[in-house]
């Protein structure tokens, strides 16, 4: 039967489906972890209301823990307490964003590609729920950035 | 979500009553939103307006959870299961988009209602309320940007942009009092300690913050008490019309799992 570090060792093979570099663990979600007589109890924390990923995650979580041995049940709950924000973020996914061409949550983003600061925003509101739009005045790209909420 | 640990049946019935309201009105202009995409200005608005009219229904998702814990029906149920004589919403939400700058009079005067609205939960005896405030108020601020930046653009986009923005908003203004029309179960909320005060008390206090925003680009905003009252379930036609569209997957086969 896993212990809780273990369980959260596994969820970090969960990753956001619509950032795929970015595991759960990272993106902050995964709060509470209790094992109890090969019951895995998973308590996540949703981000944005809207974020029709939410579901997708929790039943990768589902199957994840599942896999583990000893496991024998696994229930996975969402909740607002506490409110996820952006803060929760980990310095390891704020370099995973990064990577992937998203700047990570925070004012006046640099430019993901060239580094530059003479980026303006685009559009508040962006391919998905959590993104912003914006574009780098240096090297001529589009580029978006996590909102901070 | 727990809610109402501890209120007697009668008092959750009340709180059923107010949750949906706010529920119903999150869902018709959520709706409303969702109609610009492919249709608007620009293509980033396609995606903004999309966008908010995701958070809305997610939003109204949320409230109609609290009510079916409540004791209420399910959310699928209570979102498409219901004909107009069942809705809440403000007849103000429910109106037909118009053109570009009803839309975004329309979204401005309503987020500023709603922001007066959930700084109220802040203030809950409900720890529920207190939660969805902190989330739905995060996200609120980007709708809120959102309308600040098109009634500027509106505003000083020359005489037509400017008059039809003016006509606009005496059309939202007209509609504006059902969005804190007094109700008969009010003041049990406030009783309950469930909210600090009435929100129909916070209608002068909206008036004002409408009017300030709009008086630097020599904008008015007159509203009116009159006018049909949607939270007594008076709607117009164009309701019916919407609930028939949204629903009408829904209603093909309302025991279906997707």
């Amino acid at each position: 039967m896993p212990n809780e570090a273990e369980v959260r060792h596994a969820l970090q093979g969960v990753h956001d489906p619509e950032i795929p570099v970015l595991s759960i663990v990272d993106l902050g979600i995964v709060d509470e972890i209790a094992v109890c007589d090969g019951k895995v109890m998973v308590g996540l924390l949703p981000t944005f209301s809207g974020c029709p990923a939410l579901g997708f995650m929790a039943e990768a979580v589902r199957s994840r823990v599942a896999a583990l041995p000893g496991v024998t049940e696994v229930e996975v709950t969402f909740s607002l307490d506490p409110v996820w924000n952006t803060s929760r973020i980990s310095e390891r996914g704020r370099l995973a964003l990064q990577s992937f061409g998203i700047a990570p949550p925070g004012t006046a983003p640099a430019c993901p590609y060239c580094g530059s600061n003479a980026t303006r925003v685009a559009s508040a509101f962006g391919p998905t729920r959590c993104r912003s739009v914006y574009y780098c005045d240096a090297c001529h790209n589009p580029f978006e950035q996590m909102k901070a909420l | 979500m727990e809610i109402g640990r501890g209120l007697d049946a009668g008092m959750r019935a009340v709180l059923r009553e107010y949750v949906r309201t706010l529920a119903d009105d999150e869902l018709v202009l959520g709706h409303r939103d969702s109609e610009w995409c492919a249709f608007a200005p620009l293509i980033e608005e396609d995606v903004a307006f999309a966008s908010i009219a995701q958070d809305e229904l997610a939003h109204a998702q949320l409230l109609f959870g609290l009510v079916e814990a409540l004791g209420g029906k399910s959310p699928d149920v209570l979102a498409f299961g219901r004909g107009p004589e069942m809705m809440r919403n403000a007849v103000l939400v429910e109106r037909p988009n118009g053109d570009w700058a009803y839309s975004v009079a329309r979204h401005f005067v309503y987020d500023l209602a709603d922001d007066l609205r959930t700084a109220q939960w802040l203030q809950s005896g409900e720890g529920a309320f207190r939660a969805l405030a902190e989330r739905i108020r995060r996200e609120e601020r980007y709708h809120l940007e959102h309308g600040r930046t098109w009634i500027q653009a509106l505003a000083s986009g020359g005489h037509e942009a400017a008059m039809r923005l003016q006509h606009a908003l005496d059309r939202v203004a007209a509609d504006s009092f059902d969005l804190f029309r007094p109700l008969a179960w009010e003041g049990a909320l406030v009783r309950a300690g469930i909210l600090p005060e009435e929100p129909s008390h916070l209608w002068g206090r909206f008036v004002t913050r409408i009017q300030e925003a709009v008086r630097p680009y020599g904008l008015t905003f007159t509203p009116s008490r009159s006018g049909p009252s949607g939270r007594e379930g008076d709607h117009t036609p164009e309701l019916r019309q919407l609930l028939d569209t949204m629903g009408e997957v829904w209603r093909s086969d309302p025991k279906a799992v997707w």
